[in-house]
Formats: structure tokens, sequence, C-alpha cells
């Protein structure tokens, strides 16, 4: 069985075969035998040479947390029209970070701005926070609008690369 | 001299605030057998305060402004259930002066300082005039209610860069800048300025000299309302990002008993002065072996556990009790503190990623049962962490004979928490416990800027990486938090069919 996740960026591809009494976990060049107790509802104790690991694992929508040995994981799983493209490139698209309400909208469309600029200020559980371009360029549109509730992840402003 | 004031006894206590601190004041209220009445907005419907209360009253929609900064509502409610008296918790209303004068004049007790008081020391400047005049050191600093830039610049000038903007009103880092530049100072009074007014209704800003490597320390203090005033030891509250406190401990390493005694005398005289009464905390900065007053915080503090902990006292019972009239339970003499007690804050946010707040579902959660450690929590399983309120989620609070063993202790905790669904600063606040300048003792408020710059948590070995995998290709489909998948409608996706895979594997292992 194999599958994709994205943990930070990273892709991985993983494959899962049992030889019997163990599986194998394959993934980039490595390769490890791992036996696996499943306690309740996601929680696991996994051996994997010899060590023994605690594991709590929950799923919300695309997303996996994994809880083990006091170190979190959060893999995305990658929806099947964001498969097989690569990131790298920095996005003309600022995207609020977190959910919050627009204060400041510091640009409109038509502007030239400056790599670091601020472009708009969030302010989510009272604190403010900047959002800057990540490339030169100008603006080519402005989506928020002051003292709106914005969604994470939603486009305040979309850039036009310099040049 | 005879006292003649009338004891008053609470029989049931309002707590105008959420989250772990509300638990927490009600913990105490119900060990001295007061009925408790928590109030809510709409997007705490179901979080743990309101779960745990006797009573709970719903007050407004879920923005503060609307809900927990609502004074006429939370008397309102007060005043409905029957409450004789209001706790105020830290935030919210906790430090507003006409709030305690409210509640009073709503013939209720506030459990805090009266409004005179927390007006005086409350406001950053009014304390800082009165400890000038009774000898208690000063930053060199001003105050400007309408911040421009035209005229602050002159000041800023005269105490020299670097200097330190912050709201006049209220704490928690809100509205704090630090300017290293003359021609920065503008668009730092701005934005302070607009912090501090949406924070806490007032745009006045001051500002100070800000000193480079400072600790920062404070006292613990308390006033009754007969006059006596006692400190109950410092707290060393180094560990800072962006001007927030993160872990604090008690004793500090700095202070030596006759320091402490110096800088509590002097915390001591500020409240007397001040005809301060209840909790406060006086914070001060360190600077070699010299300290300066910094500010009052007119309310009990998030880190008030490591205190209760090394004193054996239980904070929130004096609040009440002094709030009663009661005198102080004891006098300075009998005040002694032992061993070593450390505290970790939770919040919900990530450190590595600039520590912007993180909201969410809290998809699980596992808080350790060790000797030794205490957990104030707000949370539980299925709780949401709204956009709306501080991301304050739990404090950690470990206890030992000795520092190294307080920090042995809170690193096994936090090995050991399981918080699932909001990020959280866990790793990192296990990276600053292990760092060997942590462990000497060798704090700063610029102990992360120094040592931990750009904080990412380690990466996993591939060993680790293989057992989260495996643990990730083998999740539970998701209960009523989990949709179906990412993929869009019509796409199939392969992880559709990663609940059938799962339950063919599970039978692999039976």
């Amino acid at each position: 069985m194999t599958r994709e996740f994205l943990l930070n960026n990273r892709r991985l591809r993983v494959d899962i075969q049992t030889n019997g009494h163990a599986d194998l976990v394959k993934f980039e060049s490595a390769e490890h035998e791992i036996l696996c107790d499943e306690l309740g509802a996601g929680v696991f104790v996994l051996r994997n040479s010899d060590v023994k690991y605690r594991a709590r694992v929950v799923r919300q929508k695309d997303r996996i947390f994994v809880w083990l040995a006091g170190k979190n994981f959060e893999f995305q799983i990658p929806s099947a029209d964001e498969a097989g493209t690569h990131g790298g490139e920095k996005s003309p698209e600022v995207r609020a970070p977190m959910p919050g309400t627009l204060i400041k909208l510091l640009v409109k469309e038509g502007d030239a701005v400056e790599e670091g600029q601020v472009l708009a200020v969030l302010e989510a559980m009272k604190m403010e926070h900047q959002l800057r371009a990540p490339l030169a360029g100008s603006v080519q549109k402005v989506s928020g609008t002051i003292g709106a509730i914005i969604d994470a992840d939603a486009v305040i402003v979309t850039l036009a690369a310099a040049g | 001299m005879v006292n003649v004031t009338k004891r008053m006894r609470i029989e049931k206590l309002l707590i105008a605030n959420r989250g772990e601190i509300a638990v927490r004041v009600m913990r105490t209220a119900r060990e001295l057998g007061i009925r408790t009445v928590a109030v809510y907005s709409e997007a705490d419907k179901h979080a743990l305060h309101v779960e745990l209360a006797d009573e709970a009253i719903l007050i407004g929609p879920p923005p503060a402004s609307e809900s927990y900064l609502r004074m006429d509502r939370i008397i309102e409610a007060a005043k409905s259930a029957g409450a004789q008296a209001i706790h105020p918790g830290y935030g919210f209303l906790s430090e507003n002066p006409e709030f305690s004068q409210a509640v009073t004049d709503a013939g209720l007790i506030f459990v805090g300082p009266p409004a005179k008081a927390m007006r005086l020391l409350g406001n950053k400047i009014e304390s800082r005039v009165l400890a000038q005049s009774i000898g208690v050191p000063v930053t060199p600093g001003a105050t400007f209610s309408t911040p421009d830039a035209k005229s602050v610049a002159p000041e800023a000038a005269k105490i020299g860069y670097p200097v330190l903007i912050k709201a006049a009103a209220g704490g928690g880092g809100k509205g704090m800048r630090v300017v290293h530049k003359p021609e920065d100072l503008g668009l730092a009074l701005e934005g302070a300025a607009r912090e501090a007014k949406s924070a806490f209704g007032d745009a006045t800003v001051y500002l100070e000299k800000y000193l480079t490597r400072p600790r920062h320390i404070e006292f613990q203090i308390f006033r009754d309302t007969h006059g006596n005033a006692v400190h109950l030891g410092e707290r060393e509250c180094s560990i800072q990002r962006r001007h927030q406190k993160i872990i604090e401990e008690s004793p500090s390493v700095a202070i030596t008993p006759e320091l402490r005694a110096k800088m509590g005398t002097a915390a001591v005289k500020l409240v007397n002065a001040a005809g301060y009464e209840n909790a406060g905390t006086v914070e001060m900065l360190l600077d070699g072996a010299t300290f300066y007053f910094l500010e009052v915080n007119a309310r009990l503090q998030v880190e008030h556990p490591v205190t209760e902990w090394v004193t054996g006292e239980d904070l929130v019972e004096w609040q009440l009790r002094i709030a009663s009239g009661e005198r102080l339970p004891r006098s300075q003499a009998e005040i002694s503190a032992r061993g070593h007690a450390i505290e970790c804050r939770i919040y919900a946010e990530d450190p590595a990623n600039n520590f912007l707040p993180s909201s969410g579902r809290i998809l699980a959660l596992e808080e350790p049962h060790i000797p030794g450690v205490r957990i104030d929590s707000g949370i539980r399983t299925g709780s949401d962490v709204s956009v709306y309120y501080d991301p304050i989620l739990s404090k950690i609070i470990a206890r030992a004979d000795d520092r190294e063993h307080a920090i042995e202790k809170m690193q096994s905790a936090l090995d050991n928490y399981v918080l699932l669904g909001v990020a959280t600063p866990v790793e990192l606040l296990r990276d600053v416990l292990n760092h060997p300048e942590f462990r000497k003792g060798n704090l700063s408020t610029h102990f992360l800027d120094d040592h931990l710059p750009n904080w990412k948590p380690q990466p996993p070995s591939s060993d680790l990486l293989a057992c989260a995998l495996y643990a990730a290709m083998h999740a539970p489909a998701g209960g009523t938090t989990a949709s179906a998948n990412g993929a869009k409608a019509g796409v199939p996706s392969p992880w559709q069919s990663l609940g059938q895979w799962q339950i063919a594997d599970a039978r692999v292992d039976r």
C-alpha cells in the first residue's frame, strides 16, 4: 500500500508491506520494520528496532495529527489536483496565515510594491500581524475590506511579479 | 486599634472570565463552599468553565467587546444570579478601575483592588511617579496621551535609543514596540496606540529606556483592607516571546536573600503608599544587582501558581478572604518558601512560524499525571480554540526540592503532554529547558533571540519518522470533526479508500 503525505512542504511517499510477522515501511531511501499494537482508536504502541514508541493519531479532513514520543507531526494529505505540483516558487497571492480581522490595507490596485513591504495588517487574538509582499511587483487585486473577518488562507492581496 | 469593618461572607461568586483562570478560581471557590457563576459568550457555549460552574449565564456574542468586556451585562448577571462578589481573573476587565467601581457601586464585592488604587497603580505612568516619590528606582521614561512622532521624538532622543513604547493601560505585551532608530518612531507609535486602543480602550502610550539584557523579576504582594501588606517572594519571568512570558519560576537564581528583602520591602512600600488592596504584582527589571520598578499588575497573575507551590499558600483563597474583609492569613515572618517551582505556558500558537496564533479544535488531549506536576487547564478534548480571545490554553507547573529537579520534572511533563489539533510551543519549551544557558540560570528577556533565534523543531530521526508515517497511515477515519477528504466532488481520491484499507490492515494485526 502506497500513500503520499506532506510534512512541512516535504513530500513523503510511503509504502507499507507486511512480511508475515511485521510491517515494512519504506520511504525515501529508508526501510523500517515496525510492529504495531492498536490499543484503541488512534492509540498505538509501535516498535521499531526494539525501541518502543507511544503514539496518538487523529484525522481532521485532509490533515492527520500524530503525537509520537513527545513530538508532534502534522501530515497533510495532498488533494487530487495538488498532487504533482511542486513548491519552491513564491506565490503572488498573499494569504491570511490565520483567521482574523483585517484592520489595515496599505496598498491599492496598481501600486508598485517591494519584497517585504507591509501590505495589510490582520488582527487575531488581540495581536496585530503584518502581511508582507513575498516578492517585488505590482498589486493586481485587493480582495479584503477593512473590518472584515477573514478566514485562514483567504487571499487578501494578489501581486503580479515585477519584470 | 479596633477595626470596625464589617466582615462580609461570600456565598456565591461570579467569575468574569473564561479559560483556565476561570476554572482555577472555581476550584478554590468550591473548596471554600462558595457557589460559582460562570459567564460566557456565544463562542464559549461548550467551554470547560461553563461546564464546571454551578451556574452559567450567557452575556453576548463572541467578540470580547460584546461579552467579556461588557460591565453592565456582567454586573446584571451577578445580580440576577444572587452572587455577592465578582472575581475578574486576569485580562478582560480585571484592571479596569471603572469596572471595580461599577461592581462596588452595584453593592457587590470586587475581588481585587479598589478603583482608586487601581487607577493609580495600574496606570504605568502614575505608578512610576508614585514609586519615584517614595524612593523606589524607576527606568528613565515619559508618557504621551496623544502619541505622535513630533512630540515623542525629542523625549526619545533624550532617553537615548533603543526605546520601548507600550500601552499605558494594561499589560500582556499588547501595544508594545521596541524602536531602535528615530525614523522608525512614527509607525511604531501608530501601531502601539492602535493596539492599546483596541485592547484597553485607551491610546495613551508610555515611552521608556529599553534595557538590553535585563531579567524580569516580579514580587507577589497582598494587602488587606486593614492596611496590612506582605510579599510572597519573587518570580523570575525572563523567558519571553514578543514581550509575553512563556516560562516562569520561583525563586530566581539571581536573587540573594538580601536582594529579596530589599526588593520585597520596596514592593510593599509601594502598595502601602497606593492604598492598594488584594493581590497584586510589582514587576521590576533587574540589571546586574540594580533593580528598576517597572509596573504593578493590579490583579492575579497568570503565573501565580509558582508562588503557590513554593509558599504552600492558595492565592485565590487569600484574595477571597481579603475581599470578604478578613485580615491577611499570615504575617511576613510566617511566610516562607521551600523548593523550586517552574511554570510553562501552553498557548495555541506556532513557535516555528513566528508564534502565529493557531485556532481550531482540540482533537486529542492527554495531560500528564505526575507527582509534583500541576496542570491548570481551560480545555478538554473537543474544545474549540477561537480567534476571539487570548490563545492561552493551559499551564504546566512543576515543583521539586531544587531547580534542577524541577526542570527535569517539567521535561517529563512536557514529554508526556499530548495535544493534537492546534499548534503548541511544547517542543520549543523543551528546547529552552534543555539549553545549557537555561540550566545555568543565565536568563534574560532576550533569551530566545540570543540562544534560539528562528527556532525550528528538531527534524525527526528516520526511525521516528517511519513510526509517525506508519501511525498516520493508520489514522482512524475521523469522528464528527472530520468530513470526507480534500478531494473535489467526482474526482476519486486515493484517500476515499483509506477507511477500508485500514480495516483490512487491522485484521492483519490480529
